[in-house]
C-alpha cells in the first residue's frame, strides 16, 4: 500500500513542503529512500526501525521504497523521522489515520521517543503561508511554535503518542499560543551602563550611535572597559517588536542555538572571535549553508573586539552587508539570502603596546609602528564606522566612588524618542535611521544654514578629511539634532559630530 | 646642467663608491685641489683598498666613458650637483671639519645662499610639541630657511610648518634613488618640488643606520643656529645639537617639564649652556632680528573659560574639564573642537587635550 506524509525542508530561512511518500511491495527485504537524502536522513532508518520496533509495532518485513518529494531538493537534518515512521506504519497497514493537511517534524530515539529538531520557527510561519495549519512537532519545539497564531501545533513527546492522536485520541491539547511581551519582558540583560565607571564622553557617544544606528569604533588602552561599554549597548536600544524577535528567531532555530524560551527576546550581542574566518563570519557550509555570525548579529550588536587582529579579507566580507544590511551566500546547490542588519561595534588598541595616548603610561612603540598597526584597517570600513572615539584611561577615583552615572534605561528612553523622530521622517523610504541615509537624503533631511557650511569647511581644511568623512560628520550632526529635539543642524551639533572621527585616516 | 672641469673631477670621485670618505679626502689633500693625486697616495690607498681594487678605481677615474655615464644618470634622475668649488656652496659649510665634497641637490638651489636655521627633534614628540613646533618652523621663515631631516614626528611637523613659504631644505641620510621613512615620499617630493632636499651620498646609496648620525653635521653645519624641540637623552637630535655646539653656532632648546621622556635631552642642553627658547620671539631676539607675531585670534567667552581651564590644568580629560566648568562632557565638546579648528588646543589621545 501507498501512503503519503507531508513534512518540510528548509532552504534558507525558506521553507519548502516535502512529501514522504512510502510503498510498500512483496519482494526482496530491502529499504531504499531516494530523493536526494544526506547523510543524517539516510541514517535515519536505523532509528526508524528501531523507534518503531521499540514502540511495540512492527517494522515491515518487506521490500520499502521511500520517496522525498520535489525529488531534486537535497534533504538534510534528522526532522524526516517522524514522518518516515509515520508514513511507513501507514503503508503497512499497522495505523489507519488521516495525515492528510499535517505536518510532521522530528527526530526519533531509538525508543521510539521524539527529540527536538532546529528550524522550527521558520518552518512553521512559511508552512502557514502555504496554507498548512496543522503541526505535529517534538515537544521540545514547543515553546518555540508557541509564537505563532492561528495553527494547530500538537507538541508530543514520543513515537506512540503521534499514533494515539492520529487514531483520533483527542486527550492531547494543543500548544497554547503565547504572549510575546510576557515573555521578553521576563528577561533581562545583566549589563547597565551605570555600571561602567566614568567613561561620559564613550557613554554619550554610545547613546548618539545608537540612536542613529551608526557604527562605533572604541579606542583605547586595555583593561578601560571598552568590552564592558559594548556590553551596554543592546541594553539601550529599543526594545524589539514581535516581528523583529520572531525574525531573529527564525535564524538562531536554524542555527540550532535557540534558549528554553523558544524565542529570542533580546537584542543579539555576538562576539565572533577574531581567529574567525569569512565562512563563520558570512555564513557558508558544503551543503547545507548556515548563517554566519552577522546574521546571528541581526536586529543586534556584532562587536569585533581588538579590530587589527582580525584578518584583512574578513573585515572586507563585512563590507557589502554593513551597506545592504543582508548577506547572500552563494554556493554551487544555490544562492542563500539571510538578514544581516547589524550595528557593528570594534574596539581597538590605539597602538601595539596600547599605552599610545595613555596619561598614565608610557607608549614603546615608534610612529611606524603605530601608523602600521592602524592601516590594518581598511579606509572603506573605517568609511562604514561613522564614529570613532577614544575610551578614557581609568582613574581610581572613579573604581572606588560610587556607581552613580545614569542607568540604561534613562538613556533608552532619549534613544527611543530620538528614533520616533527618525521613523517619522524616513516614513515610506527605505532607511529608517539616519546612518542608513544616502547623499539624495543627506542633502533633503540635512540642511545645512551657511554658519555650518563654514564650520565644516574650516574642519575639512584643518583636519585634512575626505569626501566620506563629510557625509559622516553630517549624518552625525543629524542624530545629535534629533536627540536635542531640534529641527535644523545647528554649529554645535557638526562641532560634536567632528569631534569623533579620532582615527581617520588623513586626520 | 653645466659644471666646469673641477666639479666633474669631483662628482666622478664621489660616483665611485668603493672609496670612503677620508680616501677621497686624502686624494685630493685636504681639498685643496679638485685633481686627485693618485700618485702621491698610490701606496696607503693599496694598502687599505688591495692592488685591484685600487686599480678598478684608477681606471673608472679617467674612464671618459663612467664619467659622462655618472653626469647622465645625474641629469636624467634631475639631481644637481653643488660641489665644493661651486659658487653656491654654502660658507658655513666649508667651516666644518668634515664638509661634504658633493651636495646632491634637488630642488631650489638658491636657497643654499640663504641664512639657514636648523629644526630637530626626535621621531615620538607629544602631539602639542608638534603644533607648537610646526608654528615656529613657519614663523622661522621669516628671517631662515628651514633646515631639518625628514624623518616622522618633529621632523615632519617642522616641514610642514616652513613648506608653505618654500624656505625649508631637508637633509637626506642617504641617495636620492630612496625614500625613508617609505610614509613620507610624498613630503620629500613636495620639499623637492618648492623646497630644497640634499644629500652628500649619490642616489644609489641605500639608508643604513649609521649614515644618520653622520647626516646631522650636514644640518648642523649649514645653520646659523639650532634648535632641539625634542630629544631624549640618547637621540640623534642631541647629536646634532652636540655638532652645532661643535661648530660654534647657536643653541636652541624647548624647555619641558619633569617626567617627559621626550624632553629629558632638551633639559640637559638648557642645564649646559642652550638658550631656552619658548617662541620664536626668543630665537630671533638672540639673533637681534624684528619678530612680526601673528593677529591673536578672537574668543567668544566660553572659548576663553575653556581654554584657560585647560592651560591651568596643562593636560585635561574632556570629563575633568566639565567637572571643573560645572558642565556635561557633551556641552564642552562642541567648544574643544572650534579651539581645535582655531589650532589652540591639541588632542593628545585617551580623550585629553593640551593648549599649545
Amino acid at each position: 500500500m501507498l501512503s503519503k506524509i507531508t513534512s518540510f525542508a528548509l532552504c534558507g530561512l525558506e521553507g519548502i513542503p516535502v512529501e514522504v511518500e512510502t510503498d510498500i511491495n512483496k519482494g526482496m527485504v530491502s529499504f531504499d529512500m531516494v530523493g536526494l537524502p544526506d547523510a543524517a536522513v539516510k541514517e535515519s532508518k536505523e532509528r526508524v526501525r528501531s523507534a518503531i520496533k521499540n514502540s511495540l509495532f512492527q517494522f515491515p518485513v518487506n521490500r520499502i521504497t521511500i520517496n522525498l518529494a520535489p525529488a531534486d531538493l537535497k534533504k538534510e537534518g534528522s526532522q524526516y523521522d517522524l514522518p518516515l515512521a509515520i508514513s511507513i506504519l501507514i503503508a503497512a497497514n499497522q495505523i489507519t489515520a488521516n495525515a492528510e493537511g499535517t505536518v510532521f517534524l522530528g527526530e526519533l530515539a531509538l525508543d521510539g521517543a521524539l527529540r527536538p529538531v532546529t528550524g522550527i520557527l521558520p518552518i512553521l510561519i512559511s508552512a502557514k503561508a502555504k496554507g498548512f495549519t496543522r503541526f505535529i512537532v517534538p515537544a521540545a519545539n514547543a515553546n518555540e511554535a508557541s509564537y505563532i497564531e492561528g495553527v494547530t501545533v500538537f507538541a508530543l513527546k514520543n513515537l506512540g503518542e503521534v499514533v494515539a492522536l492520529l487514531a483520533g485520541e483527542s486527550s492531547f491539547s494543543t500548544v497554547s499560543s503565547r504572549n510575546f511581551r510576557a515573555a521578553a519582558s521576563s528577561q533581562e540583560y545583566g549589563f547597565d551602563l551605570s555600571l561602567v565607571r566614568g567613561q561620559k564622553v564613550a557613554k554619550r557617544a554610545l547613546e548618539i550611535a545608537v540612536a542613529g544606528g551608526h557604527n562605533i569604533l572604541l579606542a583605547g588602552p586595555p583593561g578601560t572597559g571598552k568590552t564592558m561599554l559594548a556590553r551596554c549597548i543592546p541594553t539601550i536600544m529599543p526594545d524589539m517588536t514581535f516581528e523583529e524577535a520572531l525574525e531573529v528567531t527564525k535564524i538562531h532555530s536554524i542555527a540550532g542555538c535557540l534558549m528554553e524560551d523558544g524565542i529570542v527576546s533580546l537584542r543579539p550581542f555576538r562576539t565572533p572571535h577574531h581567529t574567525s574566518t569569512v565562512v563563520a563570519l558570512c555564513g557558508g557550509g558544503n551543503v547545507k549553508v548556515h548563517p554566519g555570525e552577522i546574521s546571528m548579529a541581526h536586529k543586534g550588536v556584532l562587536f569585533l573586539d581588538e579590530l587589527p587582529e582580525y584578518t584583512r579579507r574578513t573585515l572586507e566580507s563585512l563590507r557589502q552587508p554593513l551597506e545592504d544590511g543582508v548577506i547572500t551566500v552563494a554556493r554551487a546547490g544555490g544562492a542563500v539570502t539571510f538578514p544581516a542588519d547589524f550595528m557593528l561595534c570594534a574596539s581597538m588598541n590605539p597602538c601595539p603596546c596600547g599605552n599610545y595616548g595613555s596619561a598614565y603610561l608610557t607608549c614603546t612603540c615608534t610612529p611606524s609602528q603605530v601608523q602600521k598597526y592602524r592601516s590594518k584597517i581598511s579606509g572603506p570600513l573605517l568609511d562604514r564606522i561613522d564614529l570613532q572615539v577614544e575610551v578614557d584611561g581609568v582613574k581610581y577615583e572613579d573604581l572606588a566612588g560610587e556607581a552613580n552615572g545614569e542607568t540604561s534605561a534613562e538613556v533608552k528612553k532619549r534613544v527611543e524618542t530620538a528614533r520616533t523622530v527618525q521613523r517619522i521622517r524616513f516614513e515610506g523610504e527605505q532607511n529608517s535611521v539616519n546612518a542608513g541615509m544616502n547623499e539624495k537624503q543627506i542633502k533633503k533631511y540635512c540642511r545645512l544654514t551657511p554658519e555650518c557650511e563654514g564650520i565644516l569647511r574650516t574642519a575639512f581644511e584643518t583636519f585634512h578629511l575626505s569626501a566620506r568623512a563629510r557625509s559622516r560628520i553630517i549624518k552625525v550632526a543629524r542624530t545629535i539634532a534629533d536627540l536635542d529635539f531640534s529641527e535644523e543642524i545647528k554649529p554645535d551639533h557638526i562641532l560634536e559630530a567632528a569631534s569623533y572621527r579620532s582615527y581617520e585616516v588623513n586626520g | 646642467m653645466n659644471y666646469t672641469d673641477e666639479e666633474i673631477n669631483l662628482i666622478t670621485l664621489c660616483a665611485i663608491d668603493e672609496l670612503t670618505y677620508n680616501q677621497r679626502k686624502a686624494l685630493l689633500s685636504d681639498l685643496a685641489s679638485s685633481k686627485p693625486d693618485f700618485v702621491k697616495y698610490e701606496k696607503s690607498l693599496i694598502k687599505s683598498l688591495s692592488h685591484g681594487v685600487y686599480n678598478k678605481v684608477k681606471e673608472k677615474y679617467f674612464d671618459r666613458g663612467f664619467r659622462e655615464c655618472v653626469l647622465t644618470d645625474l641629469e636624467t634622475a634631475g639631481v644637481k650637483c653643488v660641489t665644493y668649488f661651486s659658487k653656491h656652496y654654502p660658507q658655513s659649510l666649508k667651516n666644518i671639519e668634515i664638509p661634504p665634497i658633493v651636495l646632491y641637490c634637488k630642488g631650489n638651489i638658491g636657497l643654499l645662499d640663504t641664512e639657514c636655521f636648523a629644526v630637530v627633534g626626535s621621531r615620538r614628540t607629544l602631539p602639542q610639541i608638534l603644533k607648537e613646533c610646526k608654528k615656529t618652523a613657519n614663523e622661522l621663515t621669516q628671517h631662515f630657511t628651514v633646515v631639518t631631516g625628514i624623518a616622522d614626528g618633529a621632523d615632519t611637523a617642522a616641514v610642514e610648518g616652513a613648506l608653505e613659504g618654500g624656505k625649508i631644505i631637508s637633509v637626506l641620510a642617504y641617495g636620492f634613488n630612496y625614500f625613508y621613512p617609505a610614509n613620507n615620499k610624498s613630503l620629500i617630493k613636495k620639499v623637492e618640488e618648492r623646497g630644497l632636499v640634499i644629500s652628500e651620498y649619490p642616489p644609489e646609496t641605500p639608508p643604513q643606520r649609521y649614515l644618520f648620525p653622520i647626516r646631522n653635521r650636514i644640518i648642523a653645519g649649514i645653520s646659523q643656529g639650532t634648535l632641539t624641540v625634542s630629544a631624549g637623552l640618547k637621540s640623534g637630535a642631541l647629536i646634532t645639537a652636540e655638532y652645532a655646539k661643535l661648530y660654534g653656532r647657536r643653541l636652541f632648546a624647548y624647555p619641558y617639564t619633569i617626567g617627559v621622556a621626550s624632553g629629558e635631552g632638551c633639559n640637559w642642553l638648557l642645564k649646559n649652556g642652550a638658550t631656552l627658547a619658548q617662541n620664536t620671539l626668543d630665537i630671533f631676539g638672540d639673533f637681534g632680528l624684528d619678530f612680526k607675531p601673528q593677529e591673536g585670534l578672537k574668543l567668544s567667552k566660553e572659548e576663553e573659560n575653556l581654554l584657560s581651564a585647560i592651560r591651568n590644568l596643562g593636560e585635561a580629560f574632556i570629563s575633568d574639564l566639565a567637572e571643573q566648568l560645572d558642565t556635561l562632557p557633551f556641552r564642552i565638546i562642541p567648544v574643544l573642537s572650534k579651539l581645535e579648528i582655531k589650532g589652540l588646543i591639541v588632542r593628545i589621545g585617551g580623550n585629553r587635550y593640551s593648549a599649545v
